[in-house]
């Protein structure tokens, strides 16, 4: 009501001090020097997410019981989330605000019940209708399979060429079964296939079709040829057999050309395939020991794999180095000695120095060397050889990705470099402006042709804990160590969909506004309405302020649960 | 029936009798067990209540502040720091014209800390515009609660119903408690014209810019002088049908009295004793009790003291930097009245200091000694 009542008499007034008229009189706007601004912000869990997974929409929907929205809006930037929700080293769990108020949040177990859910009910993804061009991937690993995905959800006709028998590159020849069940990935290969890509396997480009035909078929190439050329080391000039690299080992294993090994195993290195070379040789039989030249603090494998080795009760030598090797009586001696941490290196830690006149002997019957890996240009003919291949490829305009392209080599960066090369790429061909290296472009915003992402991710201090109760973190359920080692089966299982449920809703959900109705009802001035997002559950929905009567007060931006209303001054 | 019941079960059986509908309560002594007994009825059915626990007095009293502007019949009791404490909401219960009731059970405010008797919480919420009712005996306690909600009811004016500390508080008396039929003939199921209607929304106590707000606190303020007659409306009403009376003021043996003891409280009951006593020795004596403090009926107690040439007030609390309340209101009531009587003030009974019969009548013997004494003099203080 805004009609004016005009009161000249005292008996005309009410007894009670109360009015049936509006207050709308009253512009409380006037008073204000501070304004709240609805600010939807990145959760710090997306933020460090390579892939720039949507995580508070995803879990938001899903606590909703919205099982199949929160598997479209994890499979829209998520290539392979089956995969992923396995063998991720979780960086959005490291950043979760959660961690500062109970436990984080297990993201990853979230994103696995999801993977799963994907797989089994294919989400239903927008995909842009067919440009007329195609595009070559040389190799299927994470990378390409990646490309391969967004490229064909963006129009494109997708031909990926991969020299091994099966697709999958080392998420099938490097990551062992007990850690990405093989029918996970084949079905995460099928759903990309479902998509139209077509994946030629056991096609060698380098040498069945040479890249420069590649350049003259496709309309744009994407190599991610990745890191497969195992790094030497030093065994005291010893050249006999007995030594493998670790990455050629379980390639073997998984191709089927090993099924089991005997004897005493050195494994020598301190990343995942050490771990996954150790515990695979466990697996077929043999019994390993882990040889690493610096301490458990500087080791480069995913903390939960080293666990798992120490739970199935694979010995591990820090500190020790080889230096010598010699064939005796029909078995491998190898000299070991000490090491202690000197100076900080290049990579921030410290370098290991030999403790002279430490030096002893173990025997054993093979070794397996795994302490790096370098990139692989061979798919680049005699070019690969050249000083400076990224430069041709550049030169060319082939783009590079995945391992073979720099950065951190996990599974998730790979995927994620895939994302952006399918992005790089609908950039040149639709003629559109690709986003600049330090946008943080998602694929939907990229779809939907909006503008990245903006603003610094939601602190913990900008998170009202008043609204969540305190609970433990879902953790997956692990076999039993001794009865895992015997075979090949997954180690972790879970959760269902209810434990994913369970730990959704214990998110944050920094950053995004749920329609939770809190700044509206804390208004004093009713000057506070939300426009609910219809099609996702209330998940995206935006605040309206009514600049006429909000006063500034900044309560909605202290009681908003997740940080989405900042205040500002006008 | 005739129960035994200490001052404290008193209010709450008073409270059960008037059928209270919400009860926001937080404890403090010594009034915890007034609300300990309404949680137990409202918790086995005795009472169809509903009994809220709060966090602090100040939401005690935003509770029944809510409650009763939503038309229920609405009950709280605190003391001391506690009254303290919900001082803004008091002046929000009274300026939003709510019949909210409530018990105060006397106690000092701190600093230093006490937690005996006197009246220096009460009086320092004086002027919050709530109806202030002071209790003699527990039969007053259980019977002020009914005709609180009578007065408070219909003048829509909060009402606090004041009892001392202990004397009260923890004492047992004999007390009939009406039964429930002629308490529910009194005093019938609140009908509050002025409740919440959701046919008919509007904002309540909303901003009232300055060219209405004078006219608003005159209607508050006409409210609270209409209630001394009110109050003499219900007592008579009251007296008609339980038979006990209880007029804004009562005086004792004032016939031919030239000197009147003035009191609040339970104080009244020793005086009234030491009355009878200087009586014998033909001391001319007598006593005015204000019951009803708020609002002052200044007209009674100018009829009732003006034709004698002392009356000597006795409080139970200082306003430091003024003197006495009482004294403050009687000199103030008496200051048009054609013949004035000398006004002494005395403070007593401080921080649970007993007040004796020895006391009072020391001090009526010595008050010619008094007579240049600074006002007001701390009666029975260590020299």
């Amino acid at each position: 009501m805004t009609t004016k009542i005009t009161l000249t008499q005292i008996d005309q007034y009410p007894e009670v001090p109360s009015s049936w008229g509006g207050m709308e009189w009253n512009k409380t706007g006037s008073w204000r020097f501070l304004m709240p601004v609805f600010s939807p912000r990145p959760s710090p869990c997306s933020r460090e997410c390579p892939l720039q997974n949507n995580i508070p929409e995803m879990m938001a929907l899903l606590a909703d019981g919205d099982t199949a929205g929160a598997t479209l809006a994890l499979a829209l930037e998520n290539p392979f989330p089956a995969v992923l929700g396995r063998v991720c080293p979780a960086f959005c769990t490291e950043a979760c605000n959660r961690d500062r108020f109970d436990e984080r949040v297990s993201i990853r177990a979230v994103e696995r019940l999801l993977g799963n859910e994907a797989l089994k009910k294919h989400p239903d993804l927008p995909k842009r209708k067919a440009t007329g061009k195609s595009v070559a991937i040389v190799g299927s690993g994470p990378a390409g399979l990646s490309t391969a995905r967004f490229l064909a959800l963006l129009g494109y006709a997708v031909t990926v060429f991969e020299r091994e028998e099966a697709p999958g590159g080392v998420l099938r020849l490097g990551i062992p079964p007990y850690r990405l069940p093989r029918d996970i990935l084949d079905s995460c290969i099928d759903a990309i296939r479902r998509l139209g890509v077509d994946i030629r396997t056991g096609v060698s480009i380098g040498t069945d079709i040479i890249l420069t035909d590649l350049e003259k078929d496709f309309d744009a190439v994407f190599a991610a040829p990745g890191a497969h050329r195992s790094l030497d080391v030093d065994l005291g000039g010893y050249t006999g057999i007995g030594v493998l690299s670790g990455l050629s080992f379980l390639a073997d294993v998984f191709r089927g050309t090993i099924d089991s090994v005997t004897g005493e195993y050195a494994v020598i290195g301190g990343g995942n395939t050490a771990l996954d070379a150790a515990r695979t040789i466990l697996r077929l039989g043999g019994s390993p020991h882990i040889y690493y030249r610096r301490s458990r603090d500087e080791m480069p494998a995913f903390t939960d794999e080293i666990e798992e080795a120490r739970e199935e009760d694979i010995p591990i030598s820090y500190l020790t180095a080889p230096v010598g090797l010699t064939e005796k009586k029909g078995r491998l001696a190898m000299t070991l000695i000490t090491m202690e941490l000197g100076e900080e290196d290049a990579s921030g830690r410290r370098r290991p120095v030999q403790i002279s006149g430490s030096e002893r002997e173990v025997c054993v019957d093979r070794v397996i060397t795994a302490v790096g890996e370098a990139e692989d240009f061979s798919f680049m003919g005699t070019d690969g050889d050249k000083k400076d291949p990224v430069s041709i490829l550049d030169a060319e305009g082939v783009l590079l990705g995945g391992d073979a392209g720099g950065g951190r080599r996990t599974v998730a960066d790979a995927a994620a470099a895939g994302k952006r090369a399918a992005i790089m790429i609908d950039a040149r061909l639709s003629g559109r402006p690709a986003p600049e290296a330090t946008e943080r472009m998602t694929f939907s915003r990229w779809l939907e042709e909006r503008p990245a992402p903006e603003g610094d991710p939601v602190a913990f201090e900008d998170i009202q804990t008043a609204y969540f109760k305190k609970s433990d973190a879902y953790r997956l359920q692990k076999t039993d160590p001794h009865m895992r080692s015997g075979d090949f089966s997954e180690v972790t299982a879970g959760p269902t969909e209810r434990d994913a449920a369970a730990e959704a809703a214990r998110c944050f959900v920094c950053g995004t506004c749920i329609d939770c109705k809190t700044c509206e009802r804390f208004c004093p001035d009713f000057s506070l309405s939300i426009i609910r997002n219809l099609k996702a559950r209330g998940v995206g929905s935006s605040v309206r302020v009514d600049e006429d009567f909000c006063k500034g007060c900044g309560i909605c931006a202290r009681e908003c649960p997740r940080g989405v209303i900042v205040m500002k001054t006008p | 029936m005739k129960q035994l019941l200490e001052g404290n079960h008193a209010v709450s059986m008073g409270v059960l009798r008037s059928r209270v509908q919400v009860i926001p309560a937080y404890p403090i002594t010594p009034q915890t067990h007034i609300s300990e007994l309404l949680a137990q009825f409202a918790s086995d059915g005795t009472m169809d209540a509903r009994y809220i626990k709060v966090e602090s007095e100040h939401s005690a009293m935003a509770a029944c502040i809510g409650a009763a502007t939503a038309g229920a019949r609405t009950f709280t009791a605190t003391s001391s720091q506690g009254l303290a404490l919900m001082h803004e909401l008091l002046h929000w219960a009274a300026g939003g014209r709510l019949p909210i009731v409530m018990a105060c059970v006397n106690r000092t405010l701190g600093a230093p800390w006490n937690i005996w008797n006197d009246q220096s919480d009460s009086m320092s919420q004086r002027d919050t515009g709530w109806l202030q009712f002071y209790c003699e005996d527990n039969q007053d306690c259980v019977d002020s609660v009914l005709l609180a909600y009578a007065v408070a009811e219909r003048v829509f004016t909060p009402a606090m119903i004041i009892l001392d500390a202990f004397i009260l508080s923890h004492t047992t008396e004999a007390v009939d408690v009406p039964d429930e039929m002629t308490a529910d003939r009194f005093l019938p199921p609140l009908n509050n014209p002025h409740a919440i209607d959701l046919d008919s929304p509007r904002a309540f106590s909303p901003v009232v810019a300055p060219d209405h707000f004078t006219e608003v606190k005159y209607r508050q303020f006409d409210a609270a002088r209409r209630a001394l007659t009110v109050i003499d409306e219900e007592n008579r009403r009251f007296k008609e049908i339980f038979g006990r009376s209880y007029s804004s003021i009562e005086t004792y043996r004032t016939d031919g009295a030239e000197t009147i003891i003035a009191a609040c409280g339970a104080v009244c009951g020793t005086i009234r004793a030491a009355v009878d006593r200087l009586r014998e020795e033909k001391t001319p004596v007598g006593m005015l009790k204000v019951r009803t403090f708020r609002p002052f009926p200044s007209e009674l107690i100018t009829d009732a003291v003006s034709g004698v040439s002392t009356v000597f007030v006795l409080d139970k609390s200082v306003i430091p930097g003024q003197g006495g309340p009482l004294a403050q209101e009687i000199r103030a009531a008496l200051y048009d009245a054609n013949k004035r009587p000398r006004v002494i003030g005395a403070v007593a009974g401080l921080g649970g200091r007993d007040i004796t019969v020895d006391l009072i009548c020391e001090a009526i013997r010595g008050l010619e000694k008094t007579k240049d004494t600074p006002q007001p003099f701390f009666l029975g203080m260590k020299k």
